[in-house]
């Protein structure tokens, strides 16, 4: 019995037993070697349940067959294991709260998210990285399409790493729960934003500490080789700093 | 609120006990430095109280909506998607 036939007898047994279904895609992709839950990458749709919880392994969802919209994809679902890896439809537009989590907090260890494939022609990112336990974002965020972003990382008060691609960022975004941003980070969404000059001025909200650090380069000497020029580079592009 | 001008960096100031606020935005801040072209008009005053009040409303915005889970009818919508007759 295939996976997908697997989850069909399942289905009609009810949602209680849905569990057996990720299990057996994800020691099916382990036989193969690598962790896969293979049988993500038939699904067109789908969000994930509870029963990751009991998955320790790093895991890897191959949802190149999704549709437009990963919405809520993984949201209020805790992990065992610290990474997951995404792997997105060319098609992906929305990834609205694909990995919040408001409810299972306690519980969650997940810190780390991989996303393969571009999301340069995302529009909504609105509450999708919303996560308390969450420390690194290892690829390139391309905002480049992105209109709507509303609490994309609110609460992420664990995030320290990320990466943005230059001059993607067009519009106002929040970093104010995350007040461990490293500096390369606080580089990458400086550098990340467009020029916005002749437009109207977004606002770049951080946390105190990192407003403090920016705040703190900018008195630096402009001969001082260790000063970025974080706050003259965004009041250039015409991007207020809150 | 105290508008001044340093190194060419226009910056907002609240008064004492104050907050800058742009509600557009959903943005509160003890400090603003505004874009080169940046609108100062957009930024107003609030108290602590009036600050505690929409940062609530905020986040019940921003957590609502967002408890989303799958029902047995989404994974019979995934399936009949993928072709399978149940």
């Amino acid at each position: 019995m295939t996976n997908i036939e697997l989850l069909a007898e399942n289905v009609k047994r009810g949602k209680s037993d849905i569990d057996e279904i990720y299990n057996k895609g994800y020691e099916d992709g382990k036989a193969e070697g690598g962790g896969t839950w293979d049988f993500t990458k038939y699904l067109t749709s789908m969000q994930l349940n509870a029963s990751v919880v009991e998955i320790t392994d790093n895991i890897y969802f191959d949802l190149s067959a999704f549709g437009t919209g990963l919405n809520y994809f993984a949201s209020n679902v805790p992990f065992s294991c610290e990474k997951i890896t995404v792997k997105l439809s060319d098609n992906t537009t929305s990834i609205q709260g694909a990995f919040s989590n408001f409810v299972n907090v306690a519980q969650d260890k997940l810190k780390e998210i991989e996303i393969i494939g571009s999301t340069g022609g995302i529009t909504s990112f609105s509450s999708t990285f919303c996560r308390t336990n969450l420390e690194r974002i290892t690829s390139e965020i391309d905002f480049s399409s992105c209109t709507y972003n509303h609490n994309c990382f609110f609460n992420a008060t664990s995030l320290k790493e990320l990466r943005i691609k230059p001059n993607s960022i067009k519009i106002s975004i929040s970093f104010s729960s995350s007040s461990d941003l490293t500096d390369e980070s606080i580089n990458s969404i400086v550098n990340g934003y467009a020029d916005m000059t002749g437009q109207t001025a977004p606002v770049l909200t951080v946390h105190a500490t990192v407003k403090s650090k920016i705040i703190a380069d900018d008195a630096k000497d402009d001969t001082d080789p260790t000063k970025r020029f974080w706050l003259r580079t965004l009041t250039s592009k015409n991007v207020t700093l809150a | 609120m105290i508008i001044e001008t340093i190194n060419n960096q226009r910056v907002l100031t609240p008064d004492e006990n104050m907050w800058l606020c742009n509600e557009g935005q959903k943005v509160v801040s003890d400090k603003v430095y505004l874009g080169i072209e940046a609108n100062e008009s957009d930024w107003t005053e609030i108290t602590d109280e009036r600050k505690q009040e929409l940062e609530a409303l905020w986040y019940e915005d921003a957590t609502s909506g967002d408890s989303d889970t799958a029902t047995v009818e989404d994974y019979q919508n995934a399936l009949a998607e993928f072709g399978v007759a149940l």
